[in-house]
């Protein structure tokens, strides 16, 4: 900000800087409403996002819950028999992808395969599991809608001072520029004037 | 020297762990190594080497019984060989399951850990067995791995029934110990009826000819016990009435087996419960505590 106003400062006044300058207001008035309709769109989804993160808690408890029973079921069944029967789950595939909120890039995990429990035959193991895969996609739910408030808020951040700085500072900055450079062009204009009745013999 | 065994069995039961015992463990007033039998326990050792140890323990009480008395070495062995059963269900669910770094019974009087580990299907795994005389028929043609794991119980049962039927000892004792066996098997064999229904279990087990299950598993087919009462079942209904009908005879060394057996079980389930982080309480509610 301080280059700006030193620039604006020794700028030569002339009928060019004022096109100049009049130009660069117009672009970052432009850019500043642009900004902040961005601003709301992303306020927006911020607050969506929010609200939605409210399950948390719920699936935070859900979570525990079920890692509370598989705890109990591993210590019900012992550990050689727990891992055993445990090695017969095939894990989840999850993958990251980059998706995309109001043009904020965010990554995201994505469930490609369900974990297969088929060959788990025995009921209370299965039940266990089942739970515990439910528990954890409810967290992978969360934890994707956490990444991208966490993104949203960073993009809304970035905007904001953008536009604060253009709204309080920069279009502030050339506003003066344009009304110092506007007198002294209209001195100027003045002072032909004077000159060129005085050359006509006034 | 099945009065010695018999004498010799009261002198490890008297080892055996109490209640007290067990609450001192869960709560950490004790460590398990403080316990003679179990010095060899170290706080530093991983879960899966404390509860191999905590099985070897188990192993060598039951195998010590089985050398004192030849005529009684057919059941005792047949009762520790429920490890080389379990062992096998561990490799097939390893098989089936991608291979993953399985924890096996440190116990392999036939085949062994090892052994067992290097086998890469059903028919080999049944192959081992027959091999090792712990099954006497051809591999029964399963496709699923329950259907599989409910075969090599019902082996199991056939092979605890042979060791009944080998072991030298009176009539009396015979009909004690076949009963108690009968009674095992029921317990242990009900526990598929949640996983393929009573009337699947019920048709498996007639079919491999264990009629004496049949009758016994047709009064508890349908319940629906957890692994933990059927721990408990088999000590009130197993163990108990041999122990106290039997005091001094055969049918003693069962009931010490099962307690022993129990012991082992109960220490595992404690030892994951703390090292799970679960509180005393909830570390003993799954064990069953007979003595």
């Amino acid at each position: 900000m301080r280059a700006l106003a030193s620039w604006l400062a020794f700028l030569p006044p002339s009928r060019g800087t004022l096109q100049m300058l009049r130009r660069r207001l117009e672009l970052a008035k432009r850019g500043l409403t642009i900004l902040q309709m961005r601003r709301e769109m992303l306020a927006r989804e911020l607050v969506l996002l929010l609200s939605e993160l409210r399950r948390r808690r719920e699936a935070e408890e859900a979570f525990a819950r079920a890692l509370q029973r598989a705890a109990e079921l591993r210590a019900s069944r012992g550990e050689i028999e727990f891992r055993s029967m445990a090695s017969l789950a095939r894990p989840p595939r999850i993958e990251l992808v980059a998706v995309s909120y109001q043009g904020v890039p965010v990554r995201q995990a994505r469930v490609t395969g369900e974990p297969d429990l088929s060959a788990v035959h025995d009921p209370e193991f299965r039940e266990v599991a089942e739970e515990l895969w439910r528990a954890l996609a409810g967290m992978i739910e969360v934890a994707n809608v956490e990444e991208a408030a966490a993104e949203v808020g960073k993009q809304l951040v970035s905007i904001n001072q953008v536009a604060n700085s253009l709204e309080r500072s920069v279009i502030p900055s050339l506003e003066d520029a344009v009304k110092r450079v506007e007198e002294w062009v209209a001195n100027r204009e003045l002072e032909d004037f004077v000159r060129a009745r005085r050359l006509r013999g006034g | 020297m099945e009065l010695y065994a018999v004498v010799r069995a009261h002198g490890l039961k008297s080892r055996l762990l109490r209640r007290n015992d067990y609450e001192a463990i869960a709560g950490g007033e004790k460590g398990l190594y403080e316990y003679p039998d179990y010095s060899a326990v170290s706080d530093r050792d991983a879960l899966e080497e404390k509860v191999e140890k905590v099985y070897r323990v188990y192993v060598r009480r039951v195998s010590l019984l089985a050398s004192l008395t030849p005529e009684l070495s057919p059941l005792l062995n047949a009762l520790l060989d429920r490890l080389e059963f379990e062992n096998s269900k561990i490799q097939l669910r390893r098989l089936v399951g991608g291979g993953a770094h399985a924890l096996f019974y440190p116990y392999g009087r036939h085949i062994g850990p090892s052994r067992l580990s290097a086998l890469r299907s059903w028919e080999e795994v049944w192959g081992a067995l027959s091999e090792a005389g712990l099954v006497e028929t051809p591999a029964p043609e399963e496709k699923s791995l329950a259907g599989w794991e409910l075969a090599l119980d019902l082996a199991y049962c056939r092979h605890l029934l042979r060791g009944v039927e080998g072991s030298k000892v009176s009539r009396r004792s015979k009909r004690a110990l076949e009963r108690a066996a009968l009674t095992e098997c029921s317990i242990a064999l009900s526990r598929w009826s949640r996983a393929l229904g009573a009337d699947a279990v019920l048709e498996a087990v007639s079919g491999v000819g264990l009629s004496g299950v049949c009758e016994l598993l047709r009064g508890v087919a349908a319940k629906s016990w957890s692994a933990a009462e059927a721990d408990r079942l088999l000590a009130s209904e197993v163990a108990k009435p041999l122990e106290e009908e039997y005091p001094l005879e055969a049918p003693f060394l069962y009931a010490f087996e099962i307690y022993a057996r129990l012991e082992a079980r109960n220490l595992e389930k404690v030892l994951t419960g703390l090292h799970l982080g679960l509180s005393s309480g909830d570390a003993l509610k799954f064990c069953a505590i007979a003595l």
